[in-house]
C-alpha cells in the first residue's frame, strides 16, 4: 500500500513540471510586451519598467528565467500583484479559506443530498421515484450555474429576504480572523451564536448554488454504481438469507458501490472550483474565484500566474489525496503490493 | 441502424429531446424570418417593457423590452443562433484535435501516448473556467476566443474517448490481420480502426454540445466571451442581472433558454449512449 503510494506521488510530478510550464510561459505569451499589456491606459515609467522587467524576471536568458521561476515559486516568492503590490501568495492565503469554507459546505450538501437520491432511485428503479429524481438530477446536472444563483438570489435574497445578497457576515460582528474560516471564527467573538448565525446565513445560498452540479452527478453515480453492485451474486445471497431491503443495501451493496462514487467526488473538484468562480462573482463572495476574475480583468497579471500555479497544486493534492483514500477504500488495491 | 433507432426511440426523454433540438435548429437557421424585429433594434421610449405589451407606438413586444429598449424575443431569437453555432464550434475544433491526438495516442501509444496524455493530465489539473479564463486573457476578450478557449479545455475529454475507443479495437484479431497483409498505420488506423471506434464518439458529440455552450455562456457572462451588443444569452444575464427586481423576466427567459438547450443535449447523450453502448443495451 506504502508503495502504491509513493508511486501516485512520483507519477504527479510529470504533471506539475507540465502546470509549471503553463504558469511560466503565460507572461511570456501576452502579445506584443506584456509591461506595457498590464499597465494599459495607465502608462509605465522607465523606472516602474524596469523595476516590474527585474520582478518578472524577464531580463535574463529563458532557460535561466525558468529555473529562477520555478526556485522562487518554492520558496513561494510568486511576485508581487500590481494593483496592491502585495505578495500574490499572501493574497491568495488571505482569501483561500473562503473559498475553501464554501467549497466544503457545498461539497458536504452535494454528498448529504446525492447520495441518498441515488439510493432511492436505485431502490425504486423504473417507478414514478426514479424518473423524478433522475430528472430533476438530469436538470441540476445541466443548470448554467450562474442564472441559477440569480433566479435563488431573486426568489429567497429579494422576494422574501430570508438571506442576504452579498458577503461572508454581517458587518456589525467584529471577526478575529485565526483560521479565516468564518464559521469557526465566529464562537470567538463578543457574540458567537449571533455572528455564527450571520455566517450560515451568508453561506447557505451560495453553498447551495455550488453544490448544485455536483450533487447531481453524485446522485447518477450512486444510482448507477448500486444498480451494478444489486446485480451481483452476493446480493442475491444476502436476499435469500431473508435480510430486509434496507440490511442489504446499507451493508452489502453500499460499501462496494462507494468505490466508483469515491472516484467521482474526486473528479468533482475541479468542478467545484469552476463554480465558486462563478459563484463567488455573483455572491461578491471574497474568495480566490473572484480575485481571480478581478485580476484578469486588471491585467494583474503575476496574480493570474502564481494563481494557476498554486490552484493546480491545491488540485493535484487532492486527487492525491482521493487516489489514497480510493486505495483504502478498495480491498484489493490495499492488500496488494503492487 | 435500424435497432439503433427502434432503441433511440424507445427513450422517451431522449425523442422529446431531439424533437426540441429540431425546433432549436430551426429557430436558429431561420431567425431573420422569425424575428420581429433585428436584435440590435432600438425603440426609443420603450424601455424595460412588461411582456406582452404594446410600444407608445403600436409595437408589439411579446417577451417585452430590455433595459435600452431592444425586443427582447428577437434577441432570446438570435441567441438561440448564436449559442447552437457556439456549440457547434466547438465541438468541431475537439473532433478535429481529439482524433488526431486521440487516435495518435491510442494507435501508436508508448512515448507518444505518454506524451498527449502527460499534456492531457496538465490540462485536467486546473478547473475548466479557470484555464479558459487565462485563455481569454491572453487572447482578449471575444466569442472566437472564448470558443478557443473553451474548445481548449473540453479537448481532455474527447482525447480520452477517442484514445479509449482505439486502444480496445487495436487488439482485435482484424486489425493483427490488416497487420500481416502489410496495411499502413493511415489505412490501419482511420480506415479500420476508427469507424469501430464511432459509437462513443457520437455521444461525447453531443455531451460536448452541452459543455461547450454552458461553458461560453458561462464566459460572456463573466465579460470574457461574447460582447455586446452580440445577443448571447450569456452577455444578456449579466446585462440584465442588476434589473432582478424591477424586469424579472430579462434575467429568467435568457437562463431558461441555456438550460433547456443544454438539458436537451445531455438527455440525448444519454439516449444515444444507451442505443449505441451495446455494454448497457438491454441492461434498462
Amino acid at each position: 500500500m506504502f508503495k502504491l503510494i509513493v508511486k501516485r506521488l512520483i507519477a504527479s510530478l510529470p504533471t506539475l513540471f507540465g502546470v509549471s510550464l503553463v504558469a511560466f510561459a503565460f507572461i511570456r505569451l501576452v502579445p506584443g510586451d506584456p509591461i506595457l499589456a498590464m499597465f494599459g491606459e495607465r502608462g509605465v515609467s522607465e523606472e516602474m519598467y524596469l523595476e516590474m522587467q527585474a520582478n518578472l524576471g524577464l531580463d535574463k536568458p529563458v532557460i535561466q528565467q525558468y529555473f529562477s521561476f520555478v526556485g522562487k515559486a518554492m520558496t513561494g516568492d510568486f511576485g508581487n500583484s500590481i494593483v496592491s503590490r502585495e505578495p500574490v501568495i499572501k493574497e491568495f492565503f488571505a482569501r483561500f479559506p473562503a473559498t475553501i469554507e464554501l467549497g466544503f459546505l457545498g461539497m458536504f450538501l452535494a454528498i448529504l443530498i446525492g447520495i441518498p437520491i441515488g439510493i432511492i432511485a436505485a431502490v425504486k428503479r423504473n417507478t414514478p421515484w426514479d424518473y423524478t429524481l433522475m430528472g430533476t438530477s438530469l436538470v441540476g446536472y445541466s443548470m448554467p450555474i450562474f442564472w441559477w444563483a440569480l433566479v435563488l438570489i431573486m426568489f429567497f435574497s429579494v422576494n422574501k429576504g430570508w438571506t442576504p445578497v452579498s458577503g461572508r457576515i454581517s458587518v456589525m460582528y467584529d471577526i478575529n480572523r485565526v483560521t479565516g474560516l468564518l464559521l469557526i471564527d465566529s464562537w470567538f467573538s463578543d457574540e458567537p451564536w449571533l455572528a455564527f448565525k450571520s455566517a450560515v446565513h451568508h453561506l447557505i445560498l451560495p453553498a447551495f448554488v455550488l453544490a448544485t452540479v455536483p450533487l447531481a452527478s453524485i446522485a447518477r453515480m450512486t444510482r448507477s454504481s448500486l444498480l451494478e453492485v444489486l446485480g451481483e451474486d452476493y446480493i442475491r445471497t444476502a436476499k435469500s438469507k431473508g435480510l430486509t431491503l434496507k440490511a442489504v443495501v446499507v451493508i452489502h451493496a453500499l460499501r462496494n458501490a462507494l468505490i466508483p462514487i469515491v472516484t467521482v467526488i474526486g473528479l468533482l473538484l475541479g468542478a467545484v472550483l469552476t463554480g465558486a468562480i462563478l459563484t463567488e462573482t455573483i455572491f461578491s463572495w471574497p474568495g480566490i474565484g473572484r480575485w481571480l476574475v478581478t485580476a484578469v480583468e486588471a491585467r494583474d497579471y503575476p496574480i493570474v500566474q502564481g494563481s494557476i500555479l498554486l490552484i493546480a497544486c491545491v488540485i493535484i493534492f487532492v486527487n492525491l489525496m482521493v487516489d489514497i483514500t480510493y486505495i483504502i477504500v478498495n480491498p484489493t488495491l490495499r492488500d496488494s503490493n503492487t | 441502424m435500424k435497432t439503433f433507432f427502434k432503441n433511440f426511440t424507445k427513450n422517451k426523454g431522449a425523442t422529446v429531446a431531439l424533437f426540441l433540438l429540431i425546433c432549436f435548429l430551426f429557430v436558429a437557421i431561420f431567425a431573420p424570418l422569425l424575428a420581429p424585429y433585428s436584435p440590435n433594434e432600438i425603440f426609443e421610449d420603450a424601455y424595460k417593457l412588461q411582456p406582452m405589451s404594446y410600444a407608445a407606438n403600436g409595437n408589439l413586444h411579446l417577451l417585452g423590452t430590455d433595459d435600452i429598449g431592444r425586443d427582447f424575443l428577437s434577441r432570446l431569437i438570435y441567441g438561440t443562433r448564436v449559442s447552437f453555432g457556439v456549440g457547434l464550434m466547438v465541438v468541431v475544433l475537439d473532433l478535429i484535435f481529439g482524433l488526431l491526438l486521440g487516435v495518435s495516442a491510442g494507435y501508436f501509444g508508448g512515448k507518444v501516448d505518454a506524451f498527449i496524455m502527460r499534456l492531457v493530465d496538465v490540462i485536467m489539473s486546473l478547473p475548466s473556467i479557470l484555464l479558459a479564463i487565462v485563455i481569454v486573457a491572453l487572447l482578449g476578450p471575444s466569442l472566437i476566443n472564448g470558443i478557443i478557449a473553451v474548445s481548449v479545455v473540453a479537448l481532455p475529454n474527447f482525447i480520452r474517448i477517442i484514445r479509449a475507443a482505439v486502444m480496445a479495437e487495436k487488439q482485435k484479431s482484424y486489425v493483427m490481420a490488416n497487420t500481416n497483409f502489410g496495411a499502413s498505420h493511415f489505412r490501419k488506423a482511420v480506415l479500420n480502426i476508427l469507424p469501430n471506434c464511432l459509437a462513443p464518439i457520437i455521444v461525447q458529440t453531443s455531451l460536448g454540445f452541452s459543455d461547450g455552450i454552458l461553458n461560453v455562456a458561462a464566459l460572456g457572462f463573466l465579460g470574457m466571451g461574447a460582447q455586446a451588443p452580440t445577443p448571447e444569452w450569456g452577455v444578456m444575464l449579466t446585462d440584465s442581472k442588476d434589473y432582478l427586481e424591477t424586469a424579472s423576466w430579462l434575467v429568467t427567459m435568457p437562463g431558461l433558454c441555456i438550460l433547456v438547450l443544454v438539458l436537451c443535449f445531455n438527455l440525448m447523450g444519454d439516449g444515444l449512449r444507451d442505443a449505441l453502448d451495446p455494454k448497457l443495451r438491454g441492461s434498462d
